[in-house]
C-alpha cells in the first residue's frame, strides 16, 4: 500500500507539537527514494551479470575455438573439398617386371544438348560423318526432339574430339572419361580379363572389372588409398608373349581346336605365363554369348576355365603313392598282363608290354594295366586323399573370377573301377592350372604349392605331401619318360626336362567318348635334378599326319610344342642350359675375329 | 601523464598487432592459393606421366617390337634367343661395328604440359 507523502496523522500530531511538518514530508521521501534506489541497484546488477555471463560465452567460445586450433595438427582447409561420388581412377596393373599390362587413359565422352544447338540437323550429318558407326536419321531425331541430354559416345579419341570441335557446334560438349587401355591388346587377355564402365555422370565413370584379375582384384583397384600403387602379377611379359606365339604355332601345326599352357614357379607357385588360345582383345571385349558349348568362345580361358579329363598325365599321383606309402620302390616289379577285367569293365594297354614291368617302366612306358593294379593296391582312400591334398576336389584357389566358379568332375560314387580309371587320368576331370599345381607339388620335394598371379615377394614352403625321396624318385621317372619313353620328343638339350604325356578321348556328349577327338597334354618340369619350373600343355582334338600316318597322342602333339616353349622361355628366363648336362653343345656360328 | 602514456602505447600495440593479423591471414590466403595451383599442376603432370606410360607401354607392346625385328632383320640381325646361343664369353665375337651418331637436335616434345613459370 503506497504510503502518502504527507500522512495525515503524523502531520496533525506534529502540528500539537509545533513541529515543522515539512520534515516528515522529507523523511517519507527519504524513504521512497531509499527503495527506489535499492531496486535500481538490483535491476543494474543483474543487467550486469547478463552483460557478464555473455561475454564469459562469447570469449569461452574463442577461447575453446583457440584451444582446438593449438591442439589439433595443421590441416590444409583446400583438402576438404567434397570428393565426386564417382571416381573414374584405378590402378594401373603391371608384370613382375614393372611392365605396363593395364592402364588408365584419359578420354573424352561426347555428349550432345540439344536445346543449345543452333543447327540440329547439320550437327548430326557431321557426327555421323566423323562416327560412321552413327546413325544419321537417329542423330537427327534425337537432336530436334524434346529431350534435354543425349549421351553421343561414351569414348573419343582426340583427333576425333578435334574433328567434333570443327563443327562448331555448342551444343556437343566433352566430359572427362578415363578409358582402361591394355597396351599390349591381346596378351595376357584371359588373365587380365577386362573392364566396362559402372555408374557414369557426365565427370567420370566408374571403372568396373568384368573378368580375370580385372574382377578378382575390383575393390583392391579401386581403392582410393592404394590408387598409385600398381597391382603387380607374377606374370613376365616377354615370356608371355613368347609363350603365346609359340602356343599359337603348335596349335595352327597341330590343326587343334584350342591350345592351353602354364609356366609355373615349382616353389612359389607364382604362374610365370599362362595362355589359352584363342583368345581376344580385352580392349574391346566381345560380348558374352550363351554357346551349347563354353569353350567355343574366345573368353573361355582353358587353362583355369578348361576341365578336362587329363589322362595318363595322373598316373604319376599312383606312383607317388605306391613309394610314399612304402608298398614298393621303383624297382618293384608290377604285373602288367592284360587285359585286365574287373566285372565287366576291361583294362587295355596301348601295346603289350610283357608280363610285368617295375613300376620306374609302368611311368615310362605309360602301362595302364601297372597303373591300375598300383591304384588297387594303395586304395581308393589312399589315393582320394593324396588328389584332395593336391587340390583336385576344390576349385583352384588362384586369382581368377572365373577359376573359382570351376568345379573339377570327380567320380559320383568312388569305386574300385573308378580308383583305377581315375589312377590313369579317365573318370576325373580337372584344369590345367589344377595338373601345374599338383605337378609343382610332387616335384619340387614334396611341398604343398599355392597357385597365384601375384608377385610374391616371400614365400614359406607348404604343408609337406611327399617325402623328398619320393619327389626325387618322382622326378626320376618323370625324366625317363623324355629320355626313353612316350615324351622323347620333349628333350631340350641342357634343361633336363621330365614329364608325363597324357592322350584322354574326349567325352561325347551324346555318351561315350569319341574315337578320334583327343585331348593331349604334357606336364613337364625342369630341370628335373632340381626342378625350377612346372608347364603343363594342352592342346584340344591335335592331329597331325606323320609318317603316313595321323597322329593324336600328345607324345606327337603336345610334346614338341613343349619342347618349342622350352626352349624359346628359358633363356628369356635367364636360364642358361646346364652345359655339362647337354654333352654335345652346338654354339653360334660367329667366328671368333683374330 | 602515465596513464596517457599507457593509452598510447596500448592503442598503438592493438594497431600493431591488427595489423601483423591481416598480414598473416593474406599470407595464408595467398599460400592456400599458390597450393592450390601446385596440385593442380601435379595432378596434370601426373596424368602426362600415365599417359606416357600408356603410351611407352603401347610403343614396346611385344607384337610391335617383333614387327620392328622382322622389318629391321637386315640391319640388326636380331634372333630369339635359343639355349644354343648361350656360350662361353671367349667364344663371343664381338661386332667391329662403328655406330652411327645419333642427330637429336630439334627434340619435340610430346606433352601438352606448358610452362608455369
Amino acid at each position: 500500500m503506497r504510503t502518502p507523502l504527507r500522512p495525515l496523522a503524523r502531520i496533525i500530531d506534529a502540528r500539537e507539537k509545533g513541529e515543522n511538518p515539512d520534515h516528515i514530508e522529507a523523511e517519507e521521501r527519504a524513504k521512497r527514494n531509499h527503495v527506489r534506489q535499492v531496486r535500481l541497484r538490483q535491476r543494474a546488477e543483474s543487467r550486469l551479470l547478463v552483460l557478464g555471463l555473455f561475454f564469459l560465452a562469447a570469449f569461452g567460445t574463442v577461447a575453446v575455438k583457440m584451444g582446438g586450433l593449438a591442439m589439433t595438427g595443421p590441416q590444409d582447409p583446400g583438402a576438404r573439398q567434397t570428393v565426386s561420388a564417382i571416381s573414374s581412377a584405378r590402378a594401373p596393373i603391371v608384370d613382375r617386371n614393372g611392365a605396363v599390362l593395364a592402364t588408365n587413359l584419359l578420354t573424352s565422352s561426347l555428349y550432345a544438348h540439344p536445346h543449345e544447338m543452333i543447327e540440329p540437323v547439320k550437327a548430326a550429318e557431321g557426327l555421323a560423318r566423323i562416327f560412321p558407326t552413327l546413325d544419321r536419321d537417329k542423330l537427327i531425331a534425337d537432336f530436334t526432339g524434346t529431350r534435354k541430354f543425349i549421351w553421343v559416345r561414351k569414348t573419343v579419341s582426340p583427333e576425333e574430339r578435334q574433328a567434333v570441335h570443327e563443327l562448331g557446334e555448342p551444343g556437343l560438349l566433352f566430359g572427362t572419361r578415363d578409358l582402361r587401355l591394355y597396351p599390349n591388346g591381346a596378351l595376357a587377355a584371359h588373365i587380365l580379363g577386362g573392364a566396362k564402365f559402372g555408374e557414369e555422370s557426365v565427370h567420370a565413370a566408374e571403372i568396373l572389372g568384368v573378368a580375370g584379375v580385372e574382377q578378382r582384384f575390383n575393390a583392391r583397384l579401386n581403392d582410393p588409398d592404394t590408387l598409385d600403387t600398381p597391382l603387380e602379377l607374377s606374370i613376365d611379359l616377354t615370356v608371355q608373349a613368347a609363350m603365346e606365339q609359340v602356343l599359337g604355332t603348335g596349335m595352327r601345326l597341330m590343326q587343334a581346336r584350342g591350345a592351353a599352357s602354364i609356366l609355373m614357379d615349382a616353389h612359389t607357385g607364382e604362374i610365370i605365363a599362362m595362355a589359352s588360345l584363342p583368345d581376344f582383345d580385352p580392349n574391346q571385349r566381345p560380348a558374352a554369348i550363351n554357346l551349347a558349348d563354353p569353350s567355343e568362345s574366345p573368353l573361355f580361358n582353358r587353362a583355369a576355365q578348361g576341365v578336362y579329363e587329363l589322362g595318363s598325365t595322373f598316373k604319376i599321383f599312383a606312383a607317388a603313392n605306391t613309394l610314399e606309402l612304402g608298398q614298393g620302390t621303383p624297382e618293384t616289379m608290377i604285373d602288367t598282363r592284360g587285359p585286365l577285367k574287373y566285372g565287366q569293365f576291361t583294362i587295355k594297354d596301348f601295346k603289350d608290354y610283357g608280363p610285368k614291368l617295375s613300376v620306374h617302366d609302368v611311368m615310362v612306358h605309360s602301362s595302364n594295366i601297372g597303373t591300375a593294379r598300383m591304384a588297387l593296391a594303395t586304395g581308393a582312400g589312399a589315393q582320394q586323399e593324396l588328389l584332395k591334398k593336391l587340390g583336385f576336389f576344390e576349385p583352384v584357389p588362384v586369382e581368377l573370377a572365373e577359376a573359382s566358379l570351376t568345379q573339377p568332375l570327380l567320380p559320383p560314387r568312388w569305386s574300385d573301377i573308378s580308383t583305377m580309371t581315375v589312377s590313369y587320368g579317365h573318370g576325373i576331370a580337372a584344369t590345367p592350372l589344377h595338373l601345374a599345381t599338383a605337378y609343382a607339388s610332387v616335384t619340387n620335394g614334396g611341398f604343398l604349392v599355392t597357385p597365384t598371379l601375384l608377385k610374391q615377394t616371400e614365400t614359406t614352403p607348404g604343408a609337406s605331401v611327399l617325402r623328398p625321396e619320393t619327389s626325387a624318385q618322382l622326378r626320376a621317372m618323370l625324366r625317363a619318360v623324355v629320355t626313353d619313353g612316350t615324351a622323347s620328343f620333349g628333350e631340350v638339350r641342357g634343361y633336363e626336362v621330365g614329364g608325363k604325356t597324357g592322350s584322354a578321348d574326349k567325352p561325347n556328349p551324346d555318351g561315350g567318348y569319341f574315337e578320334d577327338k583327343v585331348i593331349a597334354t604334357f606336364a613337364s618340369v625342369f630341370p628335373s635334378s632340381d626342378p625350377k619350373y612346372v608347364m603343363v600343355v594342352t592342346l584340344d582334338e591335335p592331329s597331325i599326319e606323320i609318317l603316313g600316318e595321323t597322329r593324336r597322342t600328345a607324345g606327337w602333339t603336345a610334346v614338341p610344342v613343349s619342347a618349342e616353349l622350352v626352349a624359346r622361355l628359358m633363356p628369356l628366363l635367364g636360364e642358361r642350359p646346364n652345359i655339362a648336362s647337354a654333352g654335345n653343345v652346338q654354339y653360334t656360328g660367329a667366328k671368333p675375329q683374330q | 601523464m602515465t596513464r596517457i602514456l599507457l593509452y598510447v602505447v596500448c592503442c598503438a600495440m592493438v594497431l600493431v598487432t591488427g595489423y601483423w593479423a591481416y598480414e598473416e591471414n593474406y599470407e595464408t590466403q595467398d599460400a592456400q592459393r599458390r597450393v592450390e595451383t601446385l596440385k593442380k599442376e601435379i595432378e596434370q603432370q601426373r596424368e602426362a606421366i600415365r599417359v606416357l606410360q600408356a603410351e611407352w607401354a603401347f610403343l614396346n607392346r611385344p607384337s610391335r617390337l617383333r614387327a620392328l625385328v622382322e622389318m629391321n632383320f637386315n640391319d640388326l640381325e636380331l634372333l630369339e634367343i635359343l639355349p644354343q646361343h648361350y656360350a662361353d664369353v671367349e667364344f663371343v665375337a664381338f661386332p667391329q661395328i662403328e655406330v652411327p651418331q645419333l642427330d637429336l637436335n630439334n627434340p619435340v616434345s610430346v606433352s601438352e604440359q606448358e610452362d608455369q613459370n
